[in-house]
This record gives structure tokens, C-alpha cells and sequence, in this order.
């Protein structure tokens, strides 16, 4: 409870607060963007933090990782354009209601939703992270790997398509980590002389590079294919009451209930990503909608305007934010993209996410726990503003001119991290890279996890090896590392379970 | 003569096919990770050397798998004219902003030339939108949050 005080009192403190505010604010007229998912949200606003303290620029950055979210909601209901991949679905029912005259009852669903869903998984994050990362305080080189090889297992395992692919993308990102001083001797690998690169490949720029120069390219080709295919985007539909009637609250609350517990879980799962739990919840509410409402006098169809179709996503890509932190700041495994990001945001001030970092920062790793509380409370009465005040000015910023602001965002952002040309260099170059992979169906997400853990994974093996003098097998020993040997037998299972069920159908 | 264009055009199709390049690069990458990391001292060797190693094997199997025709093709042609296009305005911009050229010369012209590559008819527009981000972000980058640019050649450019 003491801890909790004392995340409060960091937080409470007027600056940071307000960054908190500003946070939420700046993240959901971002997020309201059409073409600005939130990983680009995340990344142009890293270079602002740069020269804040480091409880503000981690409320900032925690403001707009919640509110970006649930922005991209506003032009997926209002002009069925998607502001952010995690609204994907929210555009289906919530623009078919909109264009029945209730834009503004499908907006308070989704923002409603999403508030439930973001303050259900604050205090699952409250609850478990600092639990868990108790737990991996006692763990040792043996079980850092392990855990480390689980972290890469969990995330190749979850791929849908190819998993040789998802293990193409961990060994790039392990590869690409190895760039620097060995961990072990010290001796330089992959540097090619060059200074730059001692330490390795600077991590804050090549992120931004890998989610906004890459997302830049996406935004650009979508804008070329859209002029080739002469597509028009609709206008902004009339707005409508915003009020939400208590029989509809009653009638979503079991929906709010299974999209944020599907979103808890899903987010807790190292590179499940949100997409999956919008999928889960939505299918979960479809089911639900059929049994009890389809057919009933005065009921839409699904996917023409029910109500559950707007509830489940938005509660389960809200409730992904706050639980893909859990791993994150109890183990230092990002849940999601987004929240590797936020590995970024906490390097730039010198924090390293795992379990040490409630031991050596403790009121920032509490801050950040309670801020994702409060940023999801701030969003409530946020959103109803912004939605009355900008978002018409919002959907009139033409996308031609997004690119350009994206790019020039993320190159001062990479630039700013000590001023160097370099910087830039990376970030394009990493830009590139990731568009390649996207186009090669190689996944981003396994190689952002390589790159997060490969210099722990080299580290914890090699030691792990000397104390057991050279003994492979120590990473099975029931009897002495009984973690580490569950963990490598999951991460086992993780990668055949795929490859036999294929086999299978 | 049948068998030979159905052949040829059977090698054809695997050498036009996404994932044999996938292949290709990733076990040249793979090897000469590899063979870079033969100069490491023999502790930090072995686990780079190894990565290498998987890296070039996983591309030879991306490659086998489009000869048993279990590969996912991929269209380059309109992103690689994305890539290329953005990637030399980029390049562009950082090299004249370190040559000396200032911030906004530089910054002004790369977003006129996206807005234009990205479908802006007017050119008067144009020229207005990019003043304005110009303007906008060095107030925020330069003036707000204090970044220091290389030295322009002449002292009045900003």
C-alpha cells in the first residue's frame, strides 16, 4: 500500500500531473489522425521527453500510449477510417450506427468501453507486475535465459502465418543486437570501425525508424494506391446526442466485462498484440448478440450498428495497453510493439523495465503504475471534449500532408538523442528495413524482442555455461532449476504445437 | 521445345518470386555475419557465429520452400518506388541540413516534394502547407525544446 502512496505522490506533483493531462490530450487528437496508428503516436512524441525530468516524460509518454487507443475510435465511427489499427472493427458497427443518426451514442459506447477496459487492466498492471517481477527477482542466469528463450518462443509461437518467418525475424533482431562490445569480453563486433556504433546500434533512433519512417512508407503507398483506385472517403456524419441511456449501460456491461478480461490476457502474452484480442472480443460479442438480440423488433443486424460490435473491441484494445506492461515492467519482455516503445522512453532516462527496476527506481515504476490509472480516468471527460471541439478540424487535415510531418517528427526525434547526424542515418535505414519485412511477411515484433533481449540472452547463456561448466542440460535440470526447465519445455511446446497442427489440417 | 518454355518459365517464376530474394538476402547476410564473426576473440565468437549460421540456413529453407511452391509471393513494384522515392528525399534533407544548408531551406523543400509525390495538385498549396510545417517544427524542435543543429555555412540561415 506504501508503494502505491508513493507512486500517488510522484504522480500527484503539479508538473507531472500535467504532462500526464497534456499526455492524454496530445495522444487522442493524435490518435484521432486517419493514418497515424499509435506506434507513430508513441515514436514522435519520444523526442519531446528528451529534455523533460523523468517522471514527466514518462506520464507523457503513458498519457498518450492510453489515449492514442481510443482517439483512433473518433474517425472509425465518424468516417469509417480506422485512426489506429486497434479500431478496425469499432469502424463496422460503429459507422453503420453512425450513419443511422447515432454518431454520438456510438461514440460514448466506445469511449465508455474504453475507459472500462483501460481501468480493468490499470489495476490488473497494479496487481501482477509488481508480483511477477518479486518472483523474477530471485531468478539466475539459468532462468534469465530461459526466460528470455520463452519471451522469443512466445512470440514466434503466436504467429498465425509462418513460423520459420517469426524465427527469421528473432534471429535478425538477436543478430542486430550483437552490434557493440561483446557483453561478455568486452571486444567490439559489427562496429566496422566506426564510433557510433561502440555501444551498438542507438537504440531510440533505430525504434523510431522501425514503427514511424516504416509506418511513413505504409501511409505513402496506401496514398498512392488509393489515387490509383480513385477511392473517396466519406464525410464526417452528423454527430447526434452523446447521451447513454442506463438500459444500454446495463445491457454492455457483461460485453465491457468479457472484452476487458480477454484483453487482460491477451495483452499479458509477449507479442500477441491487441489486434488478436479485438478479434477474441469481438467474436465473443457477436455470439452473445445473436443469442439474446438478433432478430428482436427494433434491433440492428450485426455488423449494421449493434452496439456490442463497438463495446467489445474498444474494452479489449484498452484493456491490452495497460496488461502488454506487466511483462514488460516485471520481466523486460514488451507485451506488444507499442510497449517496446516504451523501452525506449525509459532508456532515454536510464531505466531498464524488468525487476530491478522496482528495486532502483521505485517511485517511477510505482508512477508509472498508478499513471496508467489515472490516464485511463482522464480519458473520459477528454475525449467528450475533444470530439466536440477539434475532430471536425481533425478529419479535414489532408493524409498527403501527414507524411511529410511524420517524417520530419521522426528524424528530429532520432536526431535529438545526442545531436548526431548518425541518428538519422540509423533511422532510415532502419525505416527501410522494417518496410522490407513487412513486405517479406517477416514479422516486426519477434525481432523487436531479439533486439530488446539479445545482449541478456548472450550474457545469461554464457554464464549459465561456466557455472555449470559447459553442461547444456542445466537449462532442463528439474532438480536445481526447476523454473527454467518449465520454461524451456513451454517454449518447446510454443514452437512444435504450430508445426504439428498445420501438419495436421 | 514444350518442356523447355515450361521449364523456363518454371525457373522464371521462382526467380521472380519474393521469397527467393528473402532467401537470397538473408543467407548473404547470414554468411557474411558469419564469416565476420570468425575474426571475434574466441569468447565472444561462438554466439554471433551461430546466429549467422541459422540466419543463412533459414534463408536457404525460405528458398527450398518456393521450389515445393509453399512460398508467399509479394509484389515489390509500387513499395519499392515508395522506398526509393522517400528514401532519397530523406537522404536529401539530412545531407544538405549537415552540409550547412540550416533547417529550413532543407525542411521546406522535402515537404514540398512530398506533398507533391503524394497527389498535392497545387503547387501554391503546397508551397503554403510546407512553409507552415517548416515553421511550425522549428519553433517546437529548435526554439522549444533546444536542439542543436550542425552550423549552417551562413550565420543568417535558419
Amino acid at each position: 500500500m506504501d508503494v502505491i502512496l508513493l507512486g500517488f505522490q510522484t504522480l500527484v506533483s503539479p508538473p507531472v500531473i500535467l504532462m500526464l493531462l497534456l499526455g492524454v490530450i496530445a495522444g487522442m487528437i493524435v490518435g484521432s489522425i486517419p493514418g497515424i496508428n499509435d506506434n507513430i503516436a508513441f515514436a514522435v512524441f519520444i523526442p519531446f521527453s528528451f529534455s523533460m525530468p523523468a517522471e514527466q516524460a514518462l506520464a507523457l509518454m503513458v498519457g498518450v500510449y492510453c489515449a492514442a487507443a481510443t482517439g483512433g475510435a473518433i474517425p472509425a465511427i465518424m468516417i469509417k477510417v480506422p485512426g489506429t489499427a486497434s479500431s478496425l472493427l469499432t469502424s463496422i458497427d460503429g459507422n453503420a450506427m453512425a450513419r443511422k443518426g447515432f454518431g454520438g451514442k456510438a461514440l460514448s459506447i466506445a469511449i465508455t468501453s474504453s475507459v472500462i477496459g483501460g481501468v480493468i487492466s490499470s489495476i490488473v498492471l497494479l496487481l501482477f507486475a509488481p508480483s511477477l517481477a518479486k518472483v523474477a527477482l530471485q531468478f539466475g542466469y539459468v532462468e534469465n535465459f530461459a526466460l528470455a528463450i520463452l519471451g522469443l518462443s512466445s512470440v514466434v509461437g503466436l504467429l498465425k502465418g509462418n513460423v520459420i518467418k517469426g524465427a527469421v525475424a528473432a534471429i535478425i533482431g538477436l543478430t542486430v543486437a550483437n552490434v557493440g562490445f561483446s557483453p561478455v569480453t568486452g571486444f567490439p563486433r559489427y562496429t566496422f570501425d566506426n564510433v557510433n556504433l561502440i555501444e551498438g546500434i542507438p537504440f531510440v533512433p533505430m525504434l523510431v525508424g522501425l514503427f514511424g519512417i516504416a509506418a511513413m512508407f505504409e501511409l505513402m503507398s496506401d496514398i498512392f494506391k488509393e489515387r490509383h483506385s480513385r477511392a473517396e472517403i466519406s464525410k464526417p456524419l452528423k454527430m447526434g446526442s452523446l447521451v447513454l441511456p442506463k438500459s444500454l449501460m446495463r445491457r454492455l456491461l457483461p460485453v465491457w466485462i468479457s472484452g476487458s478480461a480477454i484483453g487482460n490476457v491477451i495483452g499479458m502474452l509477449p507479442g500477441a498484440g491487441m489486434l488478436m484480442a479485438i478479434f477474441l472480443a469481438y467474436d465473443q460479442a457477436a455470439r452473445r448478440f445473436s443469442n439474446r438480440y438478433e432478430g428482436k423488433e427494433g434491433e440492428s443486424k450485426w455488423g449494421e450498428g449493434a452496439p456490442e460490435g463497438i463495446a467489445a473491441p474498444e474494452a479489449a484494445n484498452n484493456a491490452v495497453t495497460a496488461s502488454s506492461m506487466v511483462p514488460l515492467l516485471s520481466l523486460g519482455i514488451p507485451g506488444n510493439s507499442t510497449s517496446a516503445l516504451f523501452i525506449g522512453a525509459l532508456a532515454i532516462h536510464g531505466m531498464v523495465p524488468g525487476p530491478l527496476l522496482f528495486s532502483q527506481h521505485g517511485n517511477i515504476a510505482w508512477m508509472i503504475i498508478v499513471a496508467f490509472l489515472v490516464a485511463n480516468l482522464f480519458m473520459w471527460p477528454v475525449a467528450f471534449v475533444v470530439i466536440k471541439t477539434v475532430s471536425k478540424t481533425i478529419f479535414a487535415i489532408p493524409k498527403e500532408a501527414m507524411v511529410g510531418v511524420i517524417a520530419i517528427l521522426c528524424l528530429m526525434g532520432a536526431y535529438s538523442d545526442g545531436a548526431n547526424a548518425f541518428n538519422m542515418w540509423v533511422a532510415i535505414i532502419s525505416g527501410i528495413v522494417a518496410y522490407a519485412m513487412r513486405l517479406a511477411n517477416i514479422p516486426l515484433g519477434p525481432a523487436i524482442l531479439g533486439l530488446v533481449l539479445g545482449s541478456q540472452l548472450e550474457s545469461s547463456l554464457n554464464n549459465s555455461l561456466t557455472i555449470s561448466q559447459g553442461n547444456w542440460l542445466v537449462f532442463f535440470d528439474f532438480s536445481n532449476h526447476p523454473i527454467s526447465a518449465v520454461m524451456m519445455l513451454v517454449s518447446i511446446a510454443l514452437w512444435c504445437v504450430p508445426i504439428i497442427m498445420r501438419n495436421r489440417a | 521445345m514444350n518442356i523447355n518454355s515450361h521449364s523456363r518459365a518454371e525457373i522464371r517464376s521462382i526467380t521472380s518470386h519474393s521469397d527467393t530474394w528473402t532467401g537470397l538476402v538473408l543467407l548473404t547476410i547470414g554468411l557474411t555475419a558469419a564469416w565476420l564473426a570468425n575474426d571475434f576473440d574466441t569468447i565472444s565468437r561462438p554466439y554471433p557465429l551461430a546466429l549467422g549460421i541459422i540466419m543463412a540456413v533459414l534463408g536457404l529453407i525460405i528458398i527450398t520452400r518456393v521450389f515445393l511452391n509453399k512460398g508467399n509471393h509479394t509484389s515489390f513494384a509500387l513499395h519499392s518506388k515508395v522506398a526509393v522515392s522517400a528514401g532519397t528525399i530523406i537522404a536529401l534533407w539530412i545531407l544538405a541540413m549537415t552540409n550547412g544548408l540550416g533547417y529550413i531551406i532543407p525542411t521546406f523543400f522535402m515537404e514540398v516534394a512530398f506533398l507533391l509525390i503524394c497527389g498535392f495538385q497545387k503547387l501554391y498549396r503546397a508551397i503554403i502547407v510546407a512553409s507552415l510545417i517548416s515553421g511550425i517544427s522549428y519553433m517546437i524542435f529548435i526554439v522549444g525544446l533546444g536542439v542543436r543543429l550542425p552550423e549552417p555555412f551562413l550565420s543568417w540561415l535558419l
